[in-house]
């Protein structure tokens, strides 16, 4: 039986991290200085970076009380609510791309009355955000939500016995309380932003400096350079795993409910 | 509006809320220095009635008072928040802040109040001292023990100065060996702070130690209110005698030389491995009382020579009425027992339960 599950958990791990160790391997010294796209590749990731940091910041200001709505009100419609939210996370995001494009595109629902005004949002840097945290914020909004509703009643029950307005119980008991959900979060969805892919296509479409990002340019430079696209693909396994240890960083570091300084 | 001055000043209590299985529908008052044990059965709505009174569960309908101050009328629609009534609130597992220390927990009334931080600080450590807990001020609660935590709880509840003192289920958190002394520790602060005081429990024991009065509740109604006496006494109704069917003596209580308490009732002496000395009451469930045609040699302390009064039909169990001596014993016995033993009124049996069994209600 163990060596049974010693010999599935190795398969999985072959089966999952095999791919990126192919990119390792695969990645040619050599071709390094010759790339010619190395400047795409810098626009590229800079793009990512920017647009995907962006995004997260947005999601946690415009998501969270959304998350604390749903965690802890109850509303006729709620459950309709709850599940609506889900839905983005189960459809490809490239038919997000889509309705996207039908609601703001040059000639969209709303987008042909911005583009009378002169306002054009498809296939800018803006549609890249768009799309991102059309993708991504689910996934932020679901993770809040089961830890703050996680945070028992009682405790915000005695808090307001005790003195506390609505408000600081949230500051000092619920959010600290939440934190490391809320933190799980927030790591989630910028990781979910830098790979998106579908949507940004469809909706942003693929102009270096201004829209490609690093998945787009991957996949654009796959379809002539090979070794560039390894290389950049090594590159986005670096960036990725630099994420995620100053997320594992900050976890550690701040995923130990405490109360918002001052509050006590 | 200003508030209508009333001539109560203690807790009063008149309100109705639909919950999902029945209605609750109380009136109640609880006056300084009074200490009401809310019992019944899991379910019954104790702790909804608490949380009225806290003010984070809303009434249909009816009035809460506090000292002549309404705190909810909805006549004149009037319901003060939670943290504008004066609550001392301990819930379930006494609802402690994990992620602040000891210090932080007892301090975080007077810091929502807008006492400055060195103030509330000081207040803290005051409670704290006082409580016994001061040494554990830098320490978590997941770190605490139950008696601990409690302590913790009653300190922070203390800090926010409260006109009434709500604890929902105290003991329940505990172990069987902490709980009696924290019941004593429990009560006699109660008492010392002179303050309308409403414990929730489903033990009738505790409610019997703690309460000055005993409420007893189903299904959202008070059964019966009266003095701890009054009750075991003259039950209202089967449920009341069923929920309390208590056997009390009341004794004189000597601790001997090997821990144990030896209590005179009379002239019978009783075992108890609860500590007591003086005047003391003590409790055994008739369901820990077995009988026996002969003196069994056995590990419980207590075997008493009677003779049968009566017998009760209960269903699938038999109460039997034990007169051993001046003390009338209930024991509480299957039907099939009762049958196998052909127990008759006049018969004489043993009475026979261990001394862990014989409470003493401090």
């Amino acid at each position: 039986m163990r060596y049974l599950l010693i010999a599935l958990t190795l398969t999985y791990l072959a089966a999952v991290l095999g791919p990126m160790v192919a990119i390792v391997l695969k990645v040619d010294p050599k071709t390094v200085r010759v790339a010619h796209s190395l400047e795409l590749v810098r626009m590229a990731l800079v793009l990512t970076l920017k647009t995907s940091l962006i995004v997260t910041v947005l999601t946690v200001v415009l998501c969270l009380p959304i998350a604390i709505c749903l965690a802890r009100l109850e509303f006729r419609g709620k459950t309709a609510l709850d599940m609506l939210v889900d839905v983005p996370i189960a459809l490809p995001p490239l038919v997000l791309g889509v309705g996207l494009l039908l609601l703001w595109g040059r000639r969209g629902m709303v987008g042909q009355y911005l583009d009378a005004m002169g306002i054009q949002i498809s296939f800018t840097t803006l549609a890249v955000c768009v799309a991102q945290f059309v993708v991504a914020s689910p996934y932020f909004v679901r993770i809040a939500q089961s830890g703050l509703q996680a945070v028992p009643r009682e405790l915000e029950d005695v808090a307001r016995s005790l003195g506390a307005r609505p408000l600081r119980v949230w500051a000092t008991v619920t959010l600290p309380m939440a934190r490391e959900a809320i933190l799980a979060a927030t790591i989630t969805c910028w990781a979910r932003a830098v790979s998106e892919f579908g949507a940004t296509l469809m909706f942003a479409g693929n102009f270096p400096g201004r829209s490609q990002t690093m998945p787009l340019a991957i996949y654009v430079t796959m379809q002539f350079n090979i070794e560039d696209a390894v290389l950049m693909s090594a590159i986005m396994l670096v960036f990725a795993l630099a994420g995620f240890a100053a997320a594992q960083h900050l976890l550690r570091r701040y995923g130990r409910p405490r109360a918002l300084a001052g509050a006590i | 509006m200003p508030n209508q001055p009333t001539d109560r000043d203690g807790l009063f209590l008149d309100v109705s809320k639909k919950l999902r299985d029945f209605t609750l529908a109380v009136a109640l008052e609880v006056r300084p220095g009074e200490c009401l044990a809310l019992v019944g059965p899991t379910g019954c709505g104790k702790t909804t009635l608490l949380r009225v009174a806290v003010g984070t569960a809303r009434p249909d309908a009816g009035r809460v008072v506090m000292a002549g101050q309404v705190w909810f009328d909805s006549h004149r629609g009037i319901d003060l928040s939670p943290e504008r009534r004066h609550t001392g609130y301990l819930p379930q597992e006494y609802g402690l802040f994990p992620h602040l220390t000891v210090a932080e927990n007892v301090a975080y009334g007077a810091r929502a109040r807008g006492v400055g931080r060195a103030q509330a600080r000081a207040l803290a450590y005051d409670l704290a001292e006082r409580l016994g807990i001061a040494e554990l001020a830098h320490e978590r609660p997941a770190r605490l023990s139950g008696g601990q935590r409690q302590r913790v709880a009653l300190a922070r509840a203390l800090a926010s100065k409260p006109q009434v003192l709500l604890l929902d289920e105290p003991l329940a958190a505990l172990d069987m060996q902490t709980r009696a002394s924290v019941r004593i520790f429990l009560k006699s602060l109660v008492e010392e702070l002179g303050l309308p005081t409403v414990v929730v429990t489903h033990d009738p024991v505790d409610a019997l130690t703690l309460g000055t009065r005993i409420a007893v509740m189903r299904d959202g109604q008070l059964v019966q209110v009266g003095t701890r006496e009054e009750i075991l006494d003259a039950p209202r109704d089967p449920f009341v005698a069923d929920f309390l069917g208590l056997n009390l003596f009341y004794g004189q209580a000597t601790v001997l030389p090997d821990g144990l308490t030896k209590i005179a009732v009379g002239s019978v002496g009783l075992f108890s491995a609860d500590r007591a000395t003086g005047e003391t009451a003590a409790v055994v469930l008739p369901t820990d009382v077995t009988l026996s045609r002969e003196p069994v040699a056995g590990s419980a302390l207590n075997v008493l020579r009677g003779h049968i009064e009566g017998l009760t039909y209960l269903g699938p169990t038999v109460r039997v009425a034990v007169r051993c001596q001046e003390l009338l014993l209930a024991a509480e016995v299957t039907f099939h027992s009762a049958e196998a033993m052909g127990l008759r009124p006049g018969e004489s049996v043993y009475a026979i339960f261990k001394a862990t069994s014989l409470r003493c209600l401090t």
